[in-house]
């Protein structure tokens, strides 16, 4: 038998949650697996992974106090970065590839250099830096399933990259 | 009486110079002898040590090598101003406003350097501390050194403040938080990583053997050579009308004073083992010196006064923990603390 029972903190509880929208779990299970919409979508994304990590790699390399040092990261960084550019890419994991080396170097150089303490510690600051980029990548995958392999936006990432090499390049000559 | 006498007669006159030209000779004879030195340091190699050269000497190969870096830290500002324009992003705005201020600091250091460049082919690698020209000279590089390295350190903070709060918004409306938030991240942890780094250039450069300790903006004046065995006076503008307490200033409003007390307790004891093999030093050391004091900064404190015999019944900083830190004798130390001869004799 039924039985009827009255709670008024249980009302209370039901009325305040009627105010809001019912999110059914389905749809918060939809939003986390969801993919890119498009290959805009997927080019804008990587665009950001990929210009956040070049700058930081370019500016940690060129902001290097210590000059034996920084000629060594300089030489072997810019050597990766052309590559990155003159080359067509065959997939994003590639220029991925290719960054997290150059990151690699510097941190490398830096840990193996006895020279400073002090910029051992600042340093750190890079590699956690890009620790969260190799996040941001993991994350980008899931989001572009199919399209990781889809060779239109590559394409367009290899010209998005080629023209940023042209201005890393266009940068180098004013200073000559 | 007549010992002493004999003695103090005996010292004058060994005092007397046998040469009266050596003590009333007038400007032209200066001139001409400070022309031959600087001939016979051309001729014998610049005046290296092991050929004979002086050692109270200013080195400009160094100095050369310490404004080069800085110039590079300009042009990596610069560069990145150039990308975020060209990439056309949120940064854009900011890059715009301050990339013509980086590209005026990179000149300065240019200007300089080609002033550096023509002095060394001029007059050899090295100017002389007991040259009056010399060393007005060697007071206007660390000024003009010190000017560029506190330009830039204001321009790459307001770059990149402007910067982060113009990126705030553009993450902030992305869908994809899982990316977007994480590339956030990576931008912030950059963007102190190059604040950090010019906040230590000086630390660094010093770090690494260039004997540049002199090029601090609070090192002691260039004409003000430190007597042999005294302290390096790095902060003699250090003078407070009251104790400081703990719990002065905090991480997002730092104190200037502490952080003065900070940056002088981490230049002196910085190469004493027995300080820093202690817990009160490695917890000192992670916050570093900003500004703030706290328990870490208020336990080192009363272990140096212990040192120094000092009343330490509280971590309060006065003024006289300041005058016994700034009186530590160079000679303590090992390592990087140089004093200014040594800085004048660095052979890098």
């Amino acid at each position: 038998m039924k039985k009827e029972f009255y709670n008024p903190l249980f009302e209370s509880l039901l009325d305040t949650a009627k105010e809001y929208k019912t999110v059914y779990n389905y749809r918060i299970h939809e939003e986390a697996n969801e993919k890119f919409k498009d290959k805009d979508q997927a080019l804008k994304y990587f665009k950001m992974i990929f210009d956040s990590w070049g700058n930081a790699v370019i500016a940690f390399t060129k902001s290097c106090l210590i000059p034996d040092v920084k000629s060594e990261i300089s030489k072997q960084v810019s050597e990766n970065i052309i590559k990155l550019g003159t080359s067509s890419n065959s997939s994003l994991d590639n220029i991925i590839k290719v960054l997290k080396e150059s990151s690699d170097v510097i941190s490398e150089k830096i840990s193996g250099q006895n020279k400073s303490e002090t910029i051992k510690i600042v340093y750190k600051n890079f590699e956690e830096g890009v620790g969260s980029l190799e996040e941001a990548y993991t994350a980008y995958k899931e989001r572009a399933g199919s399209m990781l392999t889809d060779s239109d936006l590559l394409a367009k990432i290899n010209s998005h990259i080629q023209s940023y090499v042209e201005q890393i390049k266009k940068n180098q000559e004013k200073k000559k | 009486m007549k010992n002493l006498s004999n003695t103090y007669s005996k010292l004058t006159e060994s005092m007397k110079s046998s040469d009266r030209k050596e003590i009333f000779e007038d400007k032209d004879e200066r001139e001409k002898r400070r022309e031959e030195r600087r001939k016979k340091r051309l001729e014998k190699g610049f005046g290296d040590k092991e050929q004979g050269g002086e050692d109270d000497e200013f080195n400009l190969k160094s100095f050369k090598k310490a404004v080069d870096e800085l110039r590079g830290q300009s042009y990596a500002q610069e560069d990145d101003c150039a990308l975020q324009i060209k990439l056309n992003g949120p940064g854009k705005k900011s890059a715009e406003e301050n990339a013509s201020k980086f590209r005026s600091i990179s000149q300065r250091c240019s200007k300089l350097l080609g002033e550096i460049a023509y002095r060394i082919n001029k007059e050899g690698k090295r100017l002389e501390s007991t040259d009056e020209d010399d060393m007005t000279l060697i007071k206007s590089y660390r000024e003009t050194y010190n000017d560029l390295v506190e330009d830039l350190k204001e321009t790459i903070k307001s770059y990149n403040k402007q910067s982060a709060d113009s990126v705030k918004g553009f993450f902030d409306n992305q869908k994809f938080k899982d990316i977007a938030g994480k590339v956030e991240e990576a931008d912030a942890k950059f963007k102190k990583g190059i604040n950090e780094l010019i906040d230590k250039t000086t630390d660094i450069q010093l770090e690494y053997g260039q004997g540049l300790s002199v090029l601090s903006p609070t090192a002691a004046p260039a004409g003000a050579a430190a007597p042999a065995g005294t302290a390096d006076t790095g902060a003699t503008d250090i003078k407070i009308k009251e104790p400081v307490k703990k719990g002065t200033g905090s991480k997002s409003n730092p104190d200037e004073t502490v952080k003065k007390v900070q940056e002088l307790i981490n230049k002196k004891f910085k190469n004493d083992k027995e300080v820093t093999k202690t817990a009160e030093w490695e917890k000192f050391s992670k916050y570093g010196a900003d500004g703030a004091f706290g328990n870490s900064t208020g336990n080192l404190i009363i272990l140096i006064k212990k040192k120094f015999n000092l009343p330490a019944k509280n971590s309060q900083i006065t003024q006289e923990f300041i005058d016994k830190l700034m009186e530590i004798k160079e000679s303590k130390f090992s390592g990087s603390l140089l004093s200014f001869e040594d800085f004048l004799s660095n052979r890098k």
